[in-house]
């Protein structure tokens, strides 16, 4: 795969998960506090490890981003260093 | 005329962060306001089914119950104070008393789900009185000072009011400290009086 197109479905897939997540997690603060008992207890134990596996996945495409994005920051400094080094050298000649 | 420049700090638009908020407001409390809705939906139809099933159970077993609420529990009490008796506050106060579970194992449970979450209570002059679904007795003590209820003291109190003077409270909520999860209220009746009240768990496993 391609690491532009890596980084953007990452960032997209954070976004996304992010609000749902945001949503959910608004919801499960309010099913602690009131006491809700809209689910069985076994569906919502399901529910508490789909919101655990909506976090891992948000925290490892998160991670993956930054990493391709420093990597590109890393290339493109070094390109910008080439030619501000290639400009001195034209400019002392 | 100068040109903009992007490396100008911009000024911060509050209008698009405030619409951002109420954006998740709105959508928030229109989960919220269905998650209630749903909540109380769902509470009706479990208060609903369990008594229906604890009031079948009843009828099919009605000596067993009468026998247990109006001659057991005082067995019990008579087996309790003839025993030995606890020498320190912190000792718990019961005896598995064995009229209670003569008579408990003559109850035909037969389809009833989680028979062993069931706790059965009198509330004779002002204090409760409790046989366990195992026939453990726990003698008659104020609601303040009976361990197997809720710590809660709110529950303790609007559980007195319920059994003193009928108060109305949630029918399906966590009274009971050593059954996991929630209990259904199911007061027993005979010719008309409740001589005692069943608190079923739910335990939907």
């Amino acid at each position: 795969m391609n690491r532009n197109t890596l980084e953007r479905v990452t960032a997209s897939l954070v976004v996304l998960l992010i609000s749902i997540f945001m949503f959910g997690v608004i919801l499960i603060f309010a099913n602690l506090i009131f006491a809700w008992d809209i689910f069985p207890p076994f569906i919502e134990k399901v529910m508490y490890f789909l919101s655990l596996v909506f976090l891992v996945v948000i925290l490892a495409c998160t991670l993956i981003n930054i990493m391709l994005n420093i990597s590109r920051m890393a290339y493109f400094s070094e390109k910008i260093a080439e030619k501000m080094y290639d400009r001195d050298i034209k400019n002392h000649k | 005329m100068t040109e903009h420049s992007t490396l100008e700090p911009q000024t911060i638009n509050l209008k698009y962060a405030l619409i951002g908020v109420l954006f998740v407001g709105l959508i928030s409390a229109v989960l919220v306001g269905f998650a209630v809705a749903v909540n109380k939906a769902r509470q009706e139809q479990v208060v609903i089914k369990y008594t229906d099933e604890t009031n079948e159970l009843l009828s099919s077993n009605l000596q067993q119950f009468e026998t247990l609420f109006k001659t057991t529990f005082d067995a019990c009490n008579q087996e309790f104070e003839s025993g030995p008796k606890p020498t320190s506050t912190y000792q718990i106060n019961s005896i598995d008393c064995k009229s209670a579970k003569t008579v408990l194992e003559q109850v035909n449970f037969g389809s009833t789900k989680d028979s062993s979450a069931m706790a059965y209570i009198r509330f004779p002059n002002g204090k409760i009185e409790i046989i366990e679904a195992s026939g453990k007795y726990d003698p008659p003590q104020t609601p303040q000072d009976a361990y197997q209820l809720n710590w809660d003291p709110e529950k303790r109190t609007a559980l007195t009011l319920y059994f003193a003077q009928g108060k109305s409270i949630p029918m399906w909520d966590d009274y009971i400290s050593y059954i996991p999860g929630k209990e259904v209220i199911v007061p027993v009746k005979l010719n008309g009086q409740i001589i005692g009240y069943i608190f079923r768990g739910v335990i939907e496993k």
